[in-house]
Order: structure tokens, then sequence, then C-alpha cells
């Protein structure tokens, strides 16, 4: 399912964030893993992520480390902090309150204004 | 828009955007390494080279638009209120030393040498401030053994101690790059730091330089502490202080069995009541209270005490003047209390202070741990050096100390050059970052917020 670009991007700090919770992952991960938690519903550019990963960790929500994989290969982990631990959790409440009015309108059924 | 199909020419077109030279080879880096993994799945799912490479840059978006965002989170970040700050100190010093110049110095020179001082100064600050700092943490090792090499042929001179009081401020920041090298390297980390301070402090008692020697000993206890508080050698936070603390102890142990600490008290309790010896030991300490007795808050320029500016002197029978700052340079501070009254000295200490209080606040708020260590040193370095000088000028002689910016020329441009290098700290802190390791566990904040240009 194609979902709005809107609809995404204003999400998409909150997702990143709480990836992040489960431990530390570099970009590439954490396309691929966002993609599997939402049955490939959310496929974020790499483009979109890296920027916001970057002001993530300028806000101090994500600090970053470099470590040399088994590959050989040396990746940019993006590790969460204390700050960004409660960030989430505040993303985390105002999502479900919004999420919860949506809902709600959505089951609401037959405009009632002007009654 | 041109198309871009190669990796190399989609990272060309995202390096175009971004303004912060210095930024852009560590930004494009982890884009680089992002298109080559994808890549490479694209081959492993059986697309040719080509088109692997096609679709991973597809894949990225558009370059433009990654680049110019990437360019609006990275820039510089100015330093010039600090910078400012820093001059404007620097000059009050130019105007104390022209002003309370010693009388036999070559008057003519004398206001020569302050402005080169703080024209070198400037440049210093300027030079270090636009200078990468991670350049340092790549070559702590070779910092440290570079600095103390710099100053064992000082010992072979005849009257070292002048020339090493302007090297000694560099060795807290020596001893704080040695001690970065030993991130998460235990026990053993642990111990080395604490013996490479043993040549630093070794110099400083063979030169001899005891300001040096307490300034080192301080501040590297203090940076060793806020270490293992962070759990820096990775031998646990609690075990590392106590580790730290315990060979602190065992020092002082040591130094009152070999009868060094008995001694030393001593000397605090003449510092303290020099009046008890003021015809040996306490004699500066003894002539300076007597100045301070008459030291009111303002010295009104109209009034009946006033006394001309540049004197501040006792004049004895023959019309000989007597000052603090004729005892020596690192008494100027009191000289300029007794012309004119404790408070413009007051406001020109609480200046210094507020200067490394903001630089500590912004040092321990920003991000890049390396930066920490780094500000850290050249507080703690200027920080001693201006309580010490305080605690001298106000009559508890222990052992010589030169208030920074504001006594010696060369210590001058020592101090800027400190300064700007704590600055270049906070200029690049956007696009610092750290060795491979994972992250040392942040503390939680310092709660004050200082707003800033």
């Amino acid at each position: 399912m194609e979902l709005e670009k809107s609809l995404v991007s204003g999400s998409m700090s909150l997702l990143v964030l709480k990836l992040l919770e489960g431990g530390d992952l570099y970009g590439y991960q954490m396309i691929a893993e966002l993609r599997r938690r939402s049955d490939d519903t959310f496929r974020l550019k790499a483009g979109t992520l890296y920027p916001l990963l970057h002001s993530l960790e300028e806000k101090g929500f994500v600090t970053a480390y470099e470590q040399t994989a088994e590959s050989g290969k040396t990746r940019r982990y993006y590790h969460l902090t204390k700050q960004g631990r409660s960030a989430l959790q505040e993303k985390e409440t105002a999502w479900n309150a919004y999420a919860r009015a949506v809902g709600r309108v959505l089951k609401g059924g037959a405009c009632l204004a002007g009654a | 828009m041109p198309e871009r199909k190669t990796i190399a020419a989609y990272l060309e077109a995202v390096q175009g955007q971004i303004r912060w030279k210095r930024a852009r080879p560590l930004l494009v880096r982890e884009l680089e390494r992002h298109l080559e993994d994808q890549r490479d799945d694209f081959l492993k799912e059986g697309k040719a080279p080509d088109e692997a490479e096609r679709l991973a840059v597809e894949d990225m978006g558009d370059p433009v638009t990654v680049g110019t965002e990437l360019d609006r989170i990275h820039r510089p970040r100015p330093q010039w209120g600090l910078l400012g700050l820093t001059i404007v100190l620097a000059a009050v010093g130019v105007f104390l030393r022209v002003l309370f110049r010693l009388p036999y110095f070559r008057q003519d020179l004398v206001l020569m040498r302050a402005l080169a001082s703080l024209g070198l100064g400037t440049a210093a600050m300027l030079g270090m401030y636009f200078f990468d700092v991670s350049r340092l943490v790549r070559h702590a090792r070779a910092l440290y053994i570079g600095t103390l090499v710099m100053t064992v042929p000082l010992l072979r001179f005849v009257y070292p101690t002048y020339s090493f009081s302007l090297m000694s401020a560099l060795y807290p920041l020596a001893y704080v790059l040695w001690l970065y090298s030993f991130r998460g390297k235990g026990w053993k980390g642990l111990l080395l730091t604490i013996l490479g301070g043993m040549p630093l402090a070794a110099v400083c008692c063979l030169i001899p330089s005891a300001s040096g020697l307490f300034i080192l000993l301080f501040s590297g206890l203090a940076a060793t502490l806020y270490a293992a508080g962070r759990d820096w050698f990775g031998v646990g936070r609690w075990k590392g202080v106590g580790a730290v603390l315990a060979v602190a102890l065992g020092l002082l142990a040591f130094l009152f069995l070999k009868g060094y600490l008995n001694s030393f008290l001593l000397r605090v309790m003449i510092a303290l009541r020099p009046e008890l010896e003021k015809e040996h030991r306490g004699y500066m300490g003894w002539v300076l209270h007597m100045f301070w007795e008459d030291v009111p808050p303002l010295r009104s320029a109209g009034g009946e005490a006033a006394m001309p500016v540049n004197t501040g002197a006792w004049v004895f029978g023959g019309g000989q003047e007597f000052r603090p700052i004729d005892f020596s340079h690192d008494f100027l501070p009191a000289s300029m209390a007794v012309a004119w009254g404790w408070i413009p000295l007051a406001l020109l200490l609480a200046a210094l202070a507020a200067l490394l209080l903001w630089l500590l606040v912004k040092g321990l708020r920003q991000s890049y741990l390396p930066g920490h260590f780094v500000v850290l040193a050249v507080v703690l370095t200027l920080g001693f050096q201006t309580l010490f000088s305080a605690a001298l000028n106000f009559g508890f002689v222990l052992f010589s100390a030169s208030l920074p910016l504001v006594v010696g020329n060369f210590q001058t441009v020592v101090d800027m050059a400190l300064i700007g290098l704590a600055l270049s700290v906070f200029r690049g802190n956007s696009i610092a970052r750290e060795g491979p390791g994972r992250p040392i566990p942040q503390r939680k904040r310092l709660r004050i917020k200082f707003e800033y240009q």
C-alpha cells in the first residue's frame, strides 16, 4: 500500500527513535528494519534518513560512533540517548492521542456538524 | 536535472551543496557506504553492475535535496562573542601592563611589546580557532611526548623558570591528550594514564616550578576523576573513581612520610599568617597585607586619599616609591587594587571567571567527547592560574602565578592560543566525529542554559 508522503514524514523521527530503542543501528539497517516491521509499507529513502539522523544528533536525541563490522566495513552506528528516550516517550504519547482522535472521527460515520 | 547514474557523480552532486568544506568528506563518507551496501544487495539479487549502481543511486533520492538538507544542519558555529570577550580582556591586560610598568624597563619598548603580544595572541587564538581539533586527538600520544621533549632542554638553562612558565600552561593539555588515548583500555589504561603524569610532574620539580606542578596536579586529578566518572577506561565508574582517589591519597601519604608535606604545611601557615615571619619567609605576604589595609572599594580620583594613576605606592623618606608590582609582574593586580580600589580588581577577576565558566559549561554541553577533555584542560589550566594569582595578590604568598590574559606578554599569547583551541571545539562540534568504539554513557546534562551567538 502506498501512503501519502505527508502522512509518513511527520512521524518519521518517531519511527527512527523507536527503531533505536531496540539497539544501536546504522542507516542501511534502519531502512531495512523499518520496511520489515511495517510489512513493506514504509520505504524510507536514504536521502531522507541521513539528514533526519543528523538533525536528531544535533538535538542530542542520538549519538553516533563508528565501528568496524565483521565484513571489514566501517559503519556509523546511531545510539539513542537518555534525552532521546524521553523525547520518544513524548512523541509516542502525542501520536497515540492523535491516532485515537483520528480513529474516533473515522468510526463516527455521518457528520454531526450543526446538530 | 542532469542524470547522475554513478555513485561518484551522485556524491559529487551532494558535495556541491555543502558549503562547509571541512564537513564534506565526513558527510559524504556515510552516504558512500550506504550506496555501496545498496549496490551490493542489488548485485546479490542478480542485477548487472551498472544497473545495480544506477538503482542504488535512484533509491537514495535527489542529491541536491540531500546536500541542501545536510548543508542546513552542518554549519560552522561562530564563537565571535567569546573571541571578542577574550580580545577585550587581553586589551585590558595591555592597558594595565603599560600603565603599571616597571621604571627600570625600556619605556619605549613597553607599549610596543604589549601591543605585539595582543597582535600575536589574537593571531594565535584565531589560528587555533580555525584548527581542526580532531587532529590533536588523532595524534594524542605523539603530542604528549612532543610537549615533554620540548621542555626537557629547558632544564639545562641557568634560569629556566620563566621559559618554563610559558610551557607549563601546556602540560595539563598534554596530560589530558595522553589520558584520552587510553579510552576503554581497562586497568592498564588507567595505570598508564596516571604514570603519564609523572614525567611531567618530575620536570616541574626539576625546573623547579611550584605553580606549574600544582596546576598540573590539580588539573590532572580533576580530569582523571572526570574521565573515571564517565567510565572512560571501562573498569566501572565507581571502581575507577575509587582507584584515582586511592592513588591521590597514596601520593599524599608518601609525601607526608617523606616529610615534604610538613614543610609544605609550614609554608601554607606562613602564607596565611605572614606576620609570624615578617622578616624572613613571610616578608612579601606581610607587605601585601599592609598594602591591603589601605585599599578602599574605589579610590576617588579627586578625593583626599587619591593616589595618582600608576602610583598606588608607598613613598619612603628619600622619595623612593614602592608598589606591589616591584616584587614581580605577578603582583600587577594588587598594584591596580592599591591604586584604584578593590572593585576594579574584583570586576576584572569576575570577567575572567565568567569567561572560563562560560567555556566550561559550553564545553560540557557539546556532544563531541574529545572536545570535553580539551575544553576541560584549557579551563582547568586558566582557572587554577586565576585562582592562584588571586590568592597571591590578596597576600597569600605560596608560589608565583600570573593572571591569565593580564600578566606577561608571552603568557598572554599562550593563554589566547589555549582559548582559541577551546573555541574551535564549539565551532566544529556539528561535524566532530569520534573514532571507532561504542559511545561512553552520557551523564545528566548541565541544566544551566546560556544563550549566545
